[in-house]
């Protein structure tokens, strides 16, 4: 058992890497929740549901037209992409996630004593396939 | 970043200012008014992921002249002015989208003392620069 630094994040959206971009990321999954509680019970009783998941991607701006934040995401916003996480970085037997997901919001955040910032929402469309990392 | 590149381009266009003289590294003497690049006072690594950024704090230290002499002050007010022909600031941030060593540079604040350089008292405005550029060079 050991800990992974998540400076090896690597992220991968419609096949584009925005690794070096980013300074955040999440990956989050969450189920439906069914209250099924009956008489007799003295305490709610759940059973899941549809999946659902979502992640969010933040980091630095860069002014590239072509390969940058910006110019990636912004064209891919309200389209349905591939995404793949890999949440101890890029390796043979590693672990990888891939989902399609909805390409939700951009933002850019401009602080007078900081660089731009971005960050972007990204809504998981459909089943989670795991894998691991081959050579 | 390549440190000793960053250095030498930053002392370089430091160097457009009239009448300064510019070292990229210390230096055991200063003829004021001079400039000196000594190196950075923090360097932080992944700035984002996969080694894409890198950032530092640059110190860049002006000796203006001595203490003691009210021209000094002039000099040393030039330096430390947010505008103008001998503004550190207005000089360095002018040139970003034009480095090669680094991405972009900003130029946070100014710190001001005595340093005493053989048996001469100098006023030096130490300056400090958040400079970004690539990790993995």
């Amino acid at each position: 058992m050991s800990k992974s630094h998540s400076k090896e994040t690597v992220v991968l959206l419609d096949d584009n890497d925005l690794s070096g971009f980013l300074n955040d990321s999440d990956w989050t999954r969450s189920p439906d929740s069914h209250d099924v509680t009956v008489y007799g019970e003295d305490n709610h009783l759940f059973d899941g549901g549809l999946g659902n998941g979502s992640t969010t991607l933040a980091g630095i701006y860069d002014t590239s037209t072509s390969s940058g934040p910006a110019a990636i995401l912004q064209p891919l916003v309200g389209t349905v992409v591939t995404f793949e996480y890999r949440p101890e970085g890029t390796g043979a037997n590693k672990p990888s996630r891939s989902v399609n997901v909805l390409v939700g919001e951009y933002k850019e955040t401009h602080p007078v004593a900081d660089f731009v910032m971005w960050t972007q929402n990204l809504q998981h469309s459909g089943d989670v396939a795991l894998s691991t990392q081959t050579a | 970043m390549d440190l000793a590149a960053v250095m030498t381009e930053v002392a370089q266009r430091l160097d457009t200012i009239p009448g300064l003289r510019c070292s990229d590294h210390f230096v055991s003497d200063v003829v004021p008014p001079h400039a000196v690049v000594p190196g950075p006072e923090e360097y932080t690594y992944d700035a984002t992921y996969g080694r894409g950024v890198d950032r530092m704090t640059l110190l860049v230290q002006a000796f203006a002249g001595r203490i003691v002499d009210k021209a000094t002050r002039d000099v040393l007010g030039g330096y430390v002015h947010g505008s103008g022909a001998a503004s550190f600031k207005a000089v360095l941030e002018a040139h970003n989208g034009s480095w090669t060593a680094f991405d972009t540079v900003r130029v946070v604040d100014v710190e001001f003392g005595v340093s005493t350089v053989g048996t001469t008292d100098y006023w030096v405005a130490t300056f400090r620069l958040d400079v970004i550029g690539e990790g993995a060079p």
